[in-house]
Order: C-alpha cells, then structure tokens, then sequence
C-alpha cells in the first residue's frame, strides 16, 4: 500500500515534470478540451501531444472519453479541478488587485515628491 | 526567504509581486481603510470598509456595491514585515481562507509575497487515505511555478 503511493507519487511527479503537461494541466484546469485544441498553442504535432496525454493520463491525473473520432480530455478528480479551478480563480483576483495597488502607490508617491519637491536635492 | 511548500490537505496560491514604494507604504496601504477603498476593488466593484480593527484579533468587513460583502480576522499583524488574515468573500461562495502578506525590504522597493490558502474540505480530507493530499499538494506546487 505504502509502496503502491510512493509508485504513484513518482509517476505523478514525472508526469509533473514536463513544462508542455504542466500547461496541459492548466489547461484542462479550465475544462475539457479535444487533442487537436490541446496541441495548438504548442509548435508541436498531434503524435507528441498525444505522448505527453498518454503519460498525464498514466500518472492518473487526467481522463479521456472518445466523442465520435475526437478524444477529449479533462482533469482527473473533482478536488483536483476544484482546486485548480480555486487557483486560477483566485491568481486572477490577486493579479488586479496587485495592479490597483501598484496604481494607487505609484498615484500617492506623486503626491508624496510633490509636496517634497520644494526642498527637493535631486 | 524561503516560502513553505504546500504541506497540508488544502490548496495553495502563492504570489509574488514587486511595488516601486518603501515597505512602510506598502504594508499601511493594507491595513488603513481610506488606502484600501481606494485600491481593493473585489471584481472591479467599488468597495466600503465598514469595519477594520487593525490588531491582532480584530476583524474586518468590506461591503461591495453589489451588497456581498468580504469579512475577516486579523490573525497577525506586524508591521512592517507580515500580515495574517482570515478571508472570507460571500460574493465568492467561498468557505473561509488564510490570506499571509510578507513584505520583504528591498530599499525603494518591496517584494510582497502572498499565500491563499484554502483550508481543506471534509471531502479532501475523506480523500487523504489514498495518498490524494500529496497529489494536490503536487498540482498546486506545480500550478504555482508554473508562472513564475
């Protein structure tokens, strides 16, 4: 049982550590999405999409239904979409926020040199 | 600095962001409501600090233009390195997070680092005999570097 996990987690960390399957992932992060729509923001083929897809799919982290001709993937378990479906949620809401704030520093330090500027040295 | 790897049966977001103001300015700009009404905008919404107790214990509450409001708890506050909140956001049907500032000094300007932790569900905890905390601990690890 112990060795069974272990065996799992080294697959999983293999899978994991492929930058093209981990942008995989985080595209089915966003929902299930067919080979040909998984292969096209990469410059590469379908055959080697479909090599790292067999791999993800190895490693238990991703599930694959054929549609007529067409595979179509998703992530493998509801706490895994869940959890990454809270991430992007939640970068994306942090993001503007950091933004705003970035703004509103950049605004109050204007306001900050202007009231220096008349004993200013530089 | 290092910042702990996700080591719990929650889920994880760290982000960096570095700010052209001292750590002072960048730390109040957090915790004092006429700073936050002007920057914190949940959604793109305008927002009222209707409450904020800045001390350790104390609590906040932010209501939006929409009538959700986002309510928390000052776990931590020590200006001008850390900040730990409780976050909980109604417009996000979200069950209450851990949000941890850390303002690192960099002269003109600071580095804020910031951990969203979801604490775990009964779900993912009922999940944990199988070895899945580790996996979710492993994509958000992964889902974390990923933009880096």
């Amino acid at each position: 049982m112990v060795n069974n996990t272990s065996e799992q987690l080294t697959t999983v960390f293999m899978a994991l550590a492929d930058p093209t399957r981990r942008a995989i992932l985080e595209r089915l992060a966003h929902g299930e999405a067919s080979g040909t729509e998984l292969a096209r923001p990469f410059s590469i083929s379908v055959p080697a999409i479909s090599k790292h897809l067999r791999v993800l799919k190895n490693a238990d982290l991703i599930l694959h239904r054929k549609e007529g001709r067409t595979h179509m993937f998703r992530l493998a378990a509801k706490p895994m979409r869940d959890a990454a479906a809270w991430l992007e949620q939640y970068r994306h809401f942090w993001e503007e926020q950091f933004d705003s704030l970035e703004s509103y520093l950049q605004d109050t330090s204007e306001e900050e040199q202007d009231v220096d500027n008349t004993t200013s040295i530089s | 600095m290092i910042i702990p790897p996700a080591s719990h049966n929650g889920t994880t977001l760290i982000l960096r962001r570095t700010f052209t103001a001292p750590r002072e300015r960048v730390f109040r700009a957090w915790i004092e409501p006429e700073a936050l009404e002007h920057w914190l905008k949940p959604r793109g919404m305008r927002m009222t600090v209707s409450k904020l107790e800045a001390r350790t214990g104390g609590s906040f509450h932010f209501d939006l233009e929409n009538g959700s409001s986002i309510v928390g708890t000052y776990l931590q506050i020590a200006p001008p390195e850390k900040l730990v909140f409780t976050w909980s956001g109604e417009a996000m049907r979200d069950r209450e997070t851990v949000v941890t500032l850390e303002f690192l000094d960099q002269g003109p300007l600071t580095e804020v680092v910031l951990t969203h932790e979801r604490l775990s569900s009964p779900e993912q905890r009922a999940l944990a005999a199988g070895g899945w905390p580790s996996l979710l601990d492993a994509l958000t690890e992964v889902l974390n570097s990923f933009r880096d």
